[in-house]
């Protein structure tokens, strides 16, 4: 293999969060300590001295760095103060961005400097949104003009959904370009990385999302433990929250051509409003244990990056201002407070789905396609200790 | 004047309760004849006060002090006489053997015997007359950063220096350093070589005689009384009187040429570190093929990865110097790439900080690895690298390939030398000779050697310092610091050990330490270590002499020169006093006043043996005294006992033991005979080299000799023990005194 060290390349990851990379001397400590690390090329080893190569290509399809859950016990028993476990999340950022389409909107989600493209891109669609409304709803009031703050009368759910609908359909089209690219470039990568029994696709597929439902493998972590609660509450919260507004979104359609005017508002025993109600708190909740322990626990979770927080921020932004909207519609406040919180609601949800391959939330695809990818060539999770 | 023998028992540390001291008492005073014999407590300084106050007052000239070890007395509180022994009755027997047993009191009854007849036989040793003339100047050979220091640390402390040099120009391979490695804290930046300032100090000072393109022409003497004739346009006439040398001569990069698949002189594009160096200081890194500037640089290690001896000279000064160099090019453009590949980098005590800052930089790329072959395509060079940290193997384009050059040292062989010119004469002399197709073959192997003379000293073992691997002067740094196994003369710097210029520099200071050391101790009539302090010498009686040439070719010192035919010319400031000289000689015509061949076999004698088997064999150990007397000491402390019948002598070296000992022991009825010495070989640790090798031939022929009388060979055995060997030691006897049962009693036991 012909090798070209990126210098260049070498520089940004320490400024993105890998910024003790280079201190590795390969002693290996971390692929020991590790306990999720596979016999065979176990990481984060290789990746190390990967990245103090500057060798982006083959980092960028690696698939172990999505098998790493982060728990940081490399970080912590490094001898050379390398911080294996923060390079490891600074290389997935990378991959997000060295995959990510179009190739520009995967520099737009990493640093502080492009926040305000990111809201002018937002501001113009959600400008053209209520444009659409103005236009199609003649009768409609505009903006903070309503004594009494009316939803469907701001923006109807048909329009809203139209949007939505166009996005997200936009966003999984990028996504699956990103995951295609992804998935062939750790099948060249990582052939041969394993000599054990292979798994067929439906049985790797089922695996990794029974891995994925139960958190099996962030459970090997042991001192990522506390970690694993946080995170199962923001999945289960975000899980909950999809699901409701999906089955939300078939209602309202449901709704037009049955010209059921009644349906909405659900009552507050409805199986969806529950569901709808515990994800979001779950969200919240979530999201405090999450950004406490990031906070309290920095020689684990590494220095957090502006991705880390951009990414909790967002699910945050979420949880706060969907509970803030459903708050305003039940104490009936005027426009000129309702307005806002529901444009940020909105603005929110828009950037989680719209930003969604570009963002850490892109985790969970590209961690998804590697589990699979890993059961599929056999890279199994090494032997539990014996208890 | 007649001896007045006195005798001083010590009833402390429980000597009392485990022995008849009573009984000890009769055997000085009875059979030993004391003139005085009084018993002590403790070895505190003032019990010692009193004996030394009663030893003068009752004028007693021999004095025996029977207690505990020679370490437990403070060695200034000791009195003075014509021969002080003292005998160890605590660790040898109350610590080690059952109290109130028989066996036991008749082993501190012989020890007893033992001390006193060592005590009687012993002369009063006087310095050697020489002492009054010893010259304290110092010969500095070399002025590298090592000689230019040790020649500025000895003027510092006041003694006059002679600094010859070879080159017209001071400051050796420092001088051509661009950067040097650091040397203080944080050990992280490249620091000026600051060599002009050294060689600034060591002109301008007026203890310091300078000899530029100067070599030197011959030395004769030994330590103390060197005279120095020098070779050179600006040589003075005649001799120059030199106290001791310190030889600093640094080193010669190691060749390149062999390694073909790492392309030097077959791409000009390869170069070594020493022209890296060179375009480091010119300030431009260019091309050698088409003067383009360089942008990636590969350093690796000058060697065949495949072949591990190849990388003889390979040393941790390589791996220093490739991070050096990687940083120079990464100073000169951050957009540079500096490869490291190597089999071992070593970067020892605080350089490992120096290590880090070179790896934290991003544009320097280390991984162990095998370079296997190296191309040239495209203008470039394509460096095949196999086994690498990478886990594949990789391809790397450079502009420039650094080879790191192992660091020869600019020594010569002074026993290869010898032997080299021995073999000449021998061929010289035509087929007759037996020796003729030995020597024919030697001449072949050791032609590298000639004219490589650098000291020539007028040694009868040959004309520089011997030499132990790859030309590195004998040393044993660990026990002897410095030490070279010609005394008065020190090793420093890179022809020593590979060195970087800061050790370099510590080493000299050690080195001239040694040397100032050694200047003064001759001044006062004493020897040097290990057995600082000692005045005693060897005296020859050269009427008796066969002119056998065994001391002159055994003396690890090369102390003895011999005349045309062969009579040895003993030399006072070369000898190191191990006696293994007296061990040598056939014709016990060596010995020392205070340690005689006879004295050593009449306390032999004076052991009383059983006459018949009587279920008490005796067992005669003869002990090297630097580690198996101590190591025996500390089985003692461990509370280790061994057999009763065993009666130890500690000797200098067990190369100070004559066969005759032994032959004295099998026919004063001992029924066995250990030895135990040092370690012997290329790691040896004997304190004189080869003590214990050369008793284990001596050995051989005692095993010899045993055959022709009908008795059994097993009956000597020499064990090769260290320091710490405390648990074995005890129980080799043991298992000895078990093999004596098998075999059964000395036959000439009685008779």
């Amino acid at each position: 293999m012909l090798v070209k060290p990126d210098i260049a390349y070498i520089e940004d990851l320490a400024q993105s969060g890998g910024s003790d990379l280079k201190k590795c001397y390969q002693c290996a400590t971390c692929s020991v300590i590790c306990p999720l690390s596979p016999e065979l090329k176990p990481y984060p080893r290789k990746e190390m001295i990967w990245a103090s190569w500057g060798l982006k290509g083959r980092l960028a399809a690696d698939p172990d760095l999505w098998l790493c859950h982060q728990c940081g016990d490399c970080s912590v028993q490094c001898p050379r103060g390398a911080r294996p476990g923060d390079v490891m999340a600074a290389l997935r950022g990378k991959t997000i961005e060295h995959f990510a389409f179009p190739a520009f909107m995967g520099k737009l989600t990493r640093h502080p400097r492009y926040l305000p493209i990111l809201a002018a891109i937002s501001a113009f669609f959600i400008g053209v949104m209520l444009l659409v409304q103005q236009l199609w709803e003649q009768d409609a009031p505009l903006l903070f003009l309503g004594s009494h703050f009316e939803y469907e009368q701001f923006l109807a759910h048909k329009v809203l959904i139209l949007f939505f609908f166009s996005a997200s359909f936009l966003m999984v089209v990028f996504a699956a370009i990103s995951a295609s690219r992804f998935w062939k470039a750790m099948d060249k990568l990582s052939s041969g990385w394993s000599t054990a029994p292979v798994e067929d696709l439906r049985s790797s597929v089922i695996g990794a999302a029974m891995d994925l439902i139960k958190h099996s493998r962030f459970h090997r972590c042991d001192s990522g433990k506390q970690r694993r609660s946080g995170h199962l509450l923001v999945f289960y919260g975000f899980v909950g929250l999809f699901v409701t507004t999906s089955i939300a979104t078939v209602l309202t359609f449901l709704e037009y051509p049955l010209n059921n005017p009644d349906l909405y508002p659900l009552g507050w025993f409805h199986p969806v409003k529950i569901l709808g109600n515990a994800g979001g708190i779950a969200l919240l909740a979530g999201c405090f244990y999450v950004w406490n322990y990031r906070r309290n626990s920095p020689d684990h979770t590494g220095e957090s990056s502006y991705s880390d927080w951009f990414f909790l921020a967002l699910l945050f932004m979420v949880g706060a201002t969907g509970i803030f909207t459903e708050v305003v519609r039940l104490t009936a406040v005027p426009s000129i407070l309702g307005t806002p919180v529901y444009v940020v609601h909105l603005l929110a949800v828009f950037w989680l789905l719209i930003f969604l391959p570009y963002t850490k939330f892109a985790h969970i695809f590209y961690r998804f396609l590697a589990m699979i990818h890993a059961r599929l060539n056999g890279r199994r999770l090494p032997d539990a200790p014996a208890q | 004047m007649a001896d007045k023998l006195g005798v001083f028992i010590c009833t402390g540390y429980g000597i009392a309760d485990a022995l008849d001291i009573d009984a000890l008492h009769e055997v000085a005073t009875g059979e030993m004849g004391a003139q005085h014999c009084e018993t002590f407590a403790s070895g505190s300084t003032g019990e010692m006060a009193a004996i030394r106050e009663k030893v003068q007052k009752l004028g007693l000239n021999k004095v025996v002090i029977a207690g505990p070890s020679s370490r437990s007395y403070l060695a200034s509180t000791l009195p003075e006489a014509d021969s002080l022994q003292l005998v160890n009755l605590l660790e040898w027997v109350v610590l080690t053997h059952e109290p109130n047993d028989e066996d036991t009191q008749m082993m501190a009854e012989d020890y007893l015997r033992m001390g006193i007849t060592r005590a009687q036989k012993a002369k009063k040793p006087k310095p050697f007359p020489e002492h009054q003339e010893i010259s304290k100047t110092i010969l500095v050979v070399g002025a590298g950063i090592a000689g230019l220091t040790a020649a500025y640390e000895a003027a510092d402390a006041g003694y006059d220096v002679v600094l010859v040099e070879r080159e017209d120009e001071l400051g050796g391979y420092m001088a051509r350093l661009h950067r040097s490695i650091p040397t203080r804290p944080p050990y992280r930046e490249l620091e000026d070589p600051n060599i002009e300032q050294k060689i600034a100090a060591v002109s301008t000072n007026g203890h310091i005689k300078v000899y530029t393109g100067t070599t030197i022409e011959s030395i004769s003497g030994g330590p103390g009384l060197f005279d120095v004739t020098l070779q050179g346009a600006a040589a003075p006439e005649g001799a120059i009187r030199i106290g001791a040398i310190v030889q600093a001569t640094g080193f010669t990069p190691a060749d390149p040429t062999g390694f073909e698949h790492l392309g030097f002189s077959k791409f000009p594009d390869v170069v070594t570190n020493v022209d890296f160096e060179q375009m480091a200081k010119d300030g431009a890194f260019l091309k050698p093929s088409n003067k383009q500037p360089v942008k990636n640089v590969a350093f690796v290690q000058c060697g065949d990865s495949r072949n591990p001896d190849t990388f003889s000279y390979a040393s941790a000064i390589m791996s220093l110097n490739a991070l050096k160099q990687a940083m120079y090019i990464r100073e000169e453009d951050p957009e540079a790439r500096a490869f490291i590949f190597f089999e071992h980098l070593r970067t020892p005590g605080q350089l490992e900080d120096f290590y880090r800052r070179a790896q934290e930089d991003p544009g320097i790329f280390l991984t162990r690895g095998m370079v296997s072959l190296v191309s040239s395509v495209g203008g470039h060079l394509v460096l095949q690298v196999e086994d690498s940290m990478l886990g594949e193997d990789l391809e790397v384009e450079v502009d420039l390939l650094v080879l790191n050059n192992g660091m020869v040292p600019n020594s010569a062989d002074g026993e290869a030398i010898r032997k080299y010119q021995d073999s000449i004469q021998i061929v010289k002399e035509g087929p007759g000779n037996a020796k003729y197709e030995d020597a024919s073959r030697a001449v072949e192997e050791l032609k590298i050697h000639e004219n490589t003379e650098i000291l020539n000293l007028d040694y009868r073992q040959g004309p520089d310092l011997p030499s132990l691997r790859h030309g590195y002067p004998d040393s044993h740094f660990i026990c002897f610091p410095y030490e070279t196994r010609r005394t008065g003369i020190y090793a420093a710097g890179a022809m020593r050990t590979p060195t970087d210029g800061a050790s370099a520099a510590e080493d000299a200071m050690g080195a001239v330490l040694k040397a100032i050391q050694c200047v003064e101790m001759l001044s006062r009539g004493e020897t040097v270590h290990p057995r600082a302090g000692d005045i005693s010498f060897p005296e020859f009686s050269l009427m008796r002499c066969t002119q056998c040439k065994r001391c002159t070719e055994e003396c690890p010192f090369g102390s003895i020169n011999e005349d045309e035919k062969g009579t040895p010319e003993y030399s006072v400031t070369r000898c190191r006093r191990c006696g293994i000289c007296l061990g040598a000689c056939p014709e016990r015509i060596i010995n020392f006043p205070d340690y005689s061949i006879g004295g050593v076999a009449d306390s032999i004698k004076s052991v009383e043996v059983p006459e018949e088997w009587d279920e008490k064999p005796r067992v005669l150990v003869l002990a090297c005294e630097n580690d198996a007397i101590p190591a025996l000491e500390a089985a003692a402390v461990h509370g280790i006992k061994y057999s009763p019948f065993v009666r130890v002598v500690p000797v200098r070296c067990l190369g100070s033991v004559n066969v005759v000992f032994i032959k004295e022991a099998i026919s004063a009825g001992f029924d066995g005979v250990l030895l135990f010495g040092c370690k012997y070989g290329d790691d040896y640790q004997c304190h004189f080299i080869r003590g214990s090798e050369l008793m284990e031939t001596r050995g051989g022929n005692i095993k010899e000799a045993l055959e022709q009388m009908s008795m059994e060979n097993e009956r000597v055995q020499l064990h090769q023990v260290e320091i710490s060997d405390y648990e074995t030691i005890p129980r080799v006897i043991d298992e000895f005194m078990e093999l004596i049962d098998e075999i059964g009693m000395n036959p000439f036991k009685g008779m």
